[in-house]
């Protein structure tokens, strides 16, 4: 059995426990599930009390839709999407202005950024140091734009490959991989100032 | 080899994935010490974003979300219902309407048939109170363990 049908059949198992009344299968379900959901709530929602009751409504709508389930995706990527949209649902009702500034990117082309990296003339890019890299990183996220932190997140803490995460954002693959490409270089500028400007 | 150096792009596709760029990107790359610091700069910084601590609720959500599931009701099994009405309208029916004969039936009978269909009633009866108090104490047993 490969790996995909393998997964499909567990899936199938937890979908059909639950839909069966089995609210301990649920519990499991919520369990496996839940980083997920934090990482886009923590990423997407900046009010923390609000972060409680967006990922209530994500479950309870997961219950309510489980039985219309299709096993077309994982079925964690299915609660992913169902997070994302209840997240930019709730921007858009109660924080119009925190939508828009989700969705802000930065001003620089991706051409200039692709240049950015380019050394100039007798100038060579400085080593990153790993030593003090992991204090810094956290700083250096939190300047990036929110839907880039967000991608950011999903591809490198979750692990998700290009596809599901364009399974839950609804994002072509060409412009996720743009995203990213965006955000390392960002990234990458923004480590070397912070390190420069602090002497490490 | 190649002599030009390698792209932002190819770089970041290197440093995510080895088999991503052609083989002559890779070999430029391997004896390039300017691509090698970028290179390297790319994977640390994947490393240190797959390190870096993930967001975790502060409260038990599935306790939470569990809590506010609205309860189903039991559906009401009509079939069954509608026969056990049914056959107590018939006892019904049938003693009033031939409670003479019925008792005068069991007066009539030796005392032995009187044991015969007491005894198993009586046994009956106790193996279901069994099997319910059995079954009562799985139930609490059960939700007590959640």
């Amino acid at each position: 059995m490969d790996t995909k049908t393998e997964r499909q059949h567990t899936d199938k198992q937890l979908v059909d426990s639950i839909l069966g009344g089995d609210l301990h299968a649920f519990k499991l379900l919520i369990s496996e599930t839940e980083n997920l959901v934090a990482h886009l709530a923590f990423k997407m929602i900046p009010v923390a009390a609000d972060r409680k009751d967006i990922a209530q409504e994500v479950y309870l709508k997961v219950y309510k839709s489980l039985p219309k389930f299709r096993f077309q995706s994982k079925l964690s990527t299915w609660i992913g999407q169902i997070t994302y949209n209840t997240c930019l649902h709730y921007l858009e009702k109660k924080r119009p202005v925190l939508l828009e500034s989700f969705f802000e990117d930065t001003d620089i082309s991706i051409d200039n950024l692709a240049n950015a990296g380019e050394p100039a003339e007798n100038e060579t890019e400085s080593r990153l140091l790993a030593k003090e890299l992991n204090e810094t990183m956290n700083q250096a996220v939190q300047q990036l734009p929110a839907m880039q932190q967000t991608l950011i997140g999903l591809y490198y803490h979750q692990e998700l490959s290009l596809s599901e995460i364009s399974g839950i954002t609804n994002l072509s693959e060409g412009s996720l991989k743009s995203h990213l490409f965006r955000a390392r270089q960002q990234l990458k500028h923004i480590l070397l100032k912070i390190q420069k400007r602090e002497g490490i | 080899m190649n002599t030009a150096h390698l792209t932002e792009a190819e770089l970041q596709l290197y440093a995510d994935d080895m088999e991503a760029i052609s083989l002559n990107l890779r070999e430029h790359a391997a004896h390039c010490p300017h691509c090698q610091v970028k290179l390297e700069n790319y994977r640390l910084m994947n490393s240190t974003l797959k390190a870096m601590p993930t967001p975790a609720f502060d409260f038990d959500l599935a306790e939470q979300v569990l809590a506010s599931i609205p309860v189903k009701k039991a559906p009401v099994a009509w079939v069954p219902l509608l026969a056990a009405i049914t056959g107590v309208l018939l006892v019904a029916v049938m003693t009033s309407g031939y409670a003479r004969q019925i008792v005068a039936l069991f007066s009539a009978l030796p005392k032995v048939w009187g044991y015969v269909l007491i005894v198993p009633a009586l046994v009956l009866l106790l193996v279901q109170l069994i099997a319910s108090v059995a079954e009562h104490q799985r139930k609490m047993h059960l939700l007590l363990s959640k």
